[in-house]
């Protein structure tokens, strides 16, 4: 029963005013993101649904819409098929080598940049971002230039000095090595402004002490910049990562997957499936496939580096 | 005027658009003038309907000189009928993907209203169902499409799908020897031949000779001069370049029925040796990435003795500024006495949204008058009559050969998945040339694949 001339009054021993004040603002709050989340749900949410939709129904261009349900029929298809066992193989070579060699690249650079009282160090970060500016279309366009065999500037120079030429595109040899080099020189640029910035905003306490306890560069590097630099670089890896198994632009434009299959990656098939074979229920299962081999890699990474950190 | 004469402005259109405009100009309206309201096709009078008046027609092009040379004469269309058309220029490879995600569109929901239709395109997009048949309204065209202005040959690769008209053609590319004419009259150059091949030089007549002469050729001068200018770039460019040497010996990618792949047989596995021979040992460094602007800017460099190639290429050799042959090109059936003939034709999609207004345009540009004048201003023309023109055949001498090269040629076979089967082809092809299988390895991996499309 309830004290007389009380009622109006809220009763704050159940319901404090932070208990209140998250009640009003709450609901506030989601509304403000609303917008976001509906983007995110047409932009990204729907596509997803609907290619995993595809992907298990029967669903060929040439035959009409789409088709009968297969539940998994496409998936063991496709895994089954070699030019994707190929198409693969290439993918997971192209991340691992473009993810430790733009890495490596974006840190000496970034350890370089990040000297004290280093001059001019604005125009020397402008110049190393000049390649992120230009579109991956252009950069094929013009490293495809570059290392023709007969017009090709590299072969030139490379005759100047007295060493031969070579089919830089040409060989199945050399295919990949090549697309290899072409997408460090253009994504390097964006690993070194991640990791610059993880750099400077380092706390400069540890390393000033260290140094006043007679530690070497090297061990500082080795057991306080790099550890502090994890996440950062952490981050920097999966932004790569994914964006390398994904390639599809650079392929398209240097050598359209040749020769033979050496630079086919899975994007690239996978275009091929949508575009070429018009199947595009297959193509939605190589798709979520793709998905399925990010999620479970990024998931594993994160895993590892924060044991590494947290130990 | 002569085709090489320099101070022919009118087809400058690679390094100059807006001069070739205008310089065009003059000649476009002096064309016109005579047939400014309708066209003649002999007896009968051609008349075009103004019920689409306001219509803006949209279609997907390909860049190239036959489009230039219609979008000049839009604004004749544009005053006969009142229909405004815009077109959407674009190179090649991009050219399939954008028209299919028009053409799965349905009914009405397309941007484009017709379409330029490649030739291994034609089965997909009418067996798919994504096109009108067009045969169906040739008859009520009042003349202005007659379908035996058109050779069986013309026909048989780009307009009939199961025996029916689905498309109707606009201009062919057919494929040959395109090969330096010079230096098969120049003593100093045959003496070198000789002296390496043991031979005198001669035009070769099977597939085997010219690989051999490409060869010979290619230690004449090396780095100066190649014996063959060849594209070996994985998908369209290696296969077409392929083909050449396939039909040349006989060999197909099915057998008759088309009910098994027969490219992995002793013919096809022949043309495969050869082809891989030539670009090792007869043509330029690179080859097996070369894509068809590097082998005609190696043309028009007079880099290359000889090229399987189209016939624009020597075309384009003897009207661009910068080419060094001029006049010293000629073109021959593929030896072996069959090449590859390409065509483009015209198609109604049934995503079109304003089909009839589409069918206005088609009649119009595939009417004899204006067919002329598109051949006239250098197209390689689809129809018969301009072959029949002398001051066709006196401008550009070359085209004396297309009525060999077209009823000799080849397109590819009849299933539906053609697109594909160029890219499962040509990947296998590409991993010969580049050493990854040898030639009756990659043909067994390609017929495994092939068998796939029946």
């Amino acid at each position: 029963m309830s004290i007389p001339g009380t009622e109006s009054q809220p009763n704050t021993a159940v319901n404090p005013p932070s208990r209140r004040a998250t009640r009003v603002l709450f609901p506030f709050r989601i509304k403000m993101v609303l917008p976001t989340i509906f983007a995110l749900l047409l932009i990204v949410g729907y596509p997803l649904v609907y290619s995993l939709w595809i992907s298990l129904h029967d669903y060929d261009l040439t035959e009409g819409g789409i088709g009968d349900f297969v539940g998994l029929f496409n998936f063991g298809k496709v895994i089954r098929l070699d030019p994707f066992h190929t198409a693969a193989k290439n993918t997971a070579v192209l991340t691992v080598s473009v993810v430790v060699i733009e890495l490596a690249f974006a840190l000496g650079l970034a350890l370089l940049l990040n000297q004290p009282g280093l001059r001019f160090k604005n125009v020397y970060l402008a110049i190393l971002l000049i390649p992120l500016l230009v579109s991956p279309v252009a950069v094929g366009l013009i490293w495809r230039l570059l290392l023709h065999p007969d017009l090709g500037a590299i072969n030139w120079a490379l005759n100047g000095i007295g060493l031969p030429g070579q089919e830089w595109l040409g060989q199945q040899s050399t295919a990949m090595p090549t697309v290899i080099g072409v997408d460090a020189w253009h994504e390097t640029s964006l690993l070194l402004v991640i990791i610059l910035a993880g750099l400077t905003s380092l706390p400069k306490d540890p390393i000033e002490a260290a140094t006043v306890d007679g530690a070497n560069r090297w061990q500082i590097f080795s057991t306080i910049t790099l550890p502090l630099l994890a996440p950062v670089m952490l981050v920097a890896m999966l932004i790569r990562m994914i964006a390398a198994m994904k390639t599809y632009d650079l392929i398209y434009i240097l050598t359209s997957g040749g020769p033979g299959s050496s630079t086919e990656t899975i994007s690239f098939r996978i275009w091929k499936l949508g575009f070429t074979a018009l199947d595009m229920g297959k193509a939605g299962a190589a798709s979520i496939l793709l998905l399925l081999v990010i999620l479970a890699m990024t998931m594993i990474l994160t895993r590892v580096m924060k044991i590494d950190f947290e130990s | 005027m002569k085709a090489n004469d320099p101070s022919n402005g009118l087809f400058d259109y690679y390094m100059n658009r807006r001069r070739l405009i205008q310089s065009a100009g003059a000649a476009g309206l002096a064309l016109a003038a005579a047939n400014r309201l309708s066209g003649i096709a002999g007896a009968q009078e051609i008349t075009f309907s103004r019920e689409f008046e306001g219509t803006t027609l949209n279609a997907l092009m390909e860049d190239l000189l036959e489009t230039t040379l219609i979008e000049q004469m839009l604004p004749d269309f544009e005053a006969l009928t009142g229909i405004k058309v815009q077109f959407e220029k674009v190179v090649y490879p991009v050219m399939h993907d954008k028209l299919v995600t028009q053409l799965a569109a349905g009914e009405g929901s397309g941007t484009y209203d017709f379409l330029e239709v490649d030739f291994y395109w034609v089965y997909e997009f009418a067996r798919a169902g994504w096109v009108e048949e067009l045969g169906l309204r040739v008859p009520d065209s009042g003349g202005a499409i007659d379908l035996t202005r058109y050779t069986d040959a013309v026909l048989a690769i780009n307009s009939l799908v199961d025996g029916k008209n689905f498309f109707i053609p606009m201009y062919v590319y057919p494929m040959g020897l395109l090969y330096r004419k010079d230096l098969m009259e120049d003593q100093a150059f045959k003496d070198s031949y000789k002296t390496i091949a043991g031979i005198d030089l001669a035009m070769p007549t099977t597939v085997e000779e010219y690989v051999a002469v490409v060869k010979a050729i290619n230690q004449i001068n090396p780095g100066e001069m190649y014996g063959a200018a060849m594209q070996g770039m994985q998908g369209d460019p290696i296969v077409m370049e392929f083909c050449n040497y396939l039909f040349g010996v006989g060999g197909s990618f099915y057998n008759a029925d088309v009910t098994a792949p027969s490219i992995n047989d002793e013919l096809g596995v022949k043309a495969l040796t050869l082809y891989v021979d030539a670009m090792a040992n007869g043509a330029q460094p690179g080859a097996a990435n070369a894509d068809l602007n590097d082998t005609g800017a190696l043309w028009r460099q007079g880099k290359a003795f000889s090229s399987a190639s189209y016939l624009f290429v020597l075309a384009d050799a003897e009207n661009m500024e910068d080419s060094q042959v001029k006049g010293k090109g000629a073109v021959t059936t593929m030896p072996g006495g069959s090449g590859l003939t390409g065509a483009w034709s015209w198609g109604v999609p049934k995503s079109s949204p304003n089909p009839d207004a589409a069918w206005e345009f088609i009649k119009w540009v595939e009417s004899p008058d204006v067919a002329m004048k598109r051949a006239l201003g250098g197209s390689v023309a689809a129809q018969k009559a301009p072959y029949d023109n002398p001051e066709y055949i006196a401008k550009y001498p070359w085209m004396a050969q297309v009525k060999d090269l077209v009823a000799t040629g080849q397109g590819l076979p009849a299933v539906t998945k053609q697109a594909q089967l160029v890219e499962i082809t040509g990947r296998h092809l590409s991993d010969a040339v580049s050493g990854g299988k040898a030639p009756q390895d990659a043909m067994d991996a390609a017929a495994e694949e092939l068998k796939e499309l029946l």
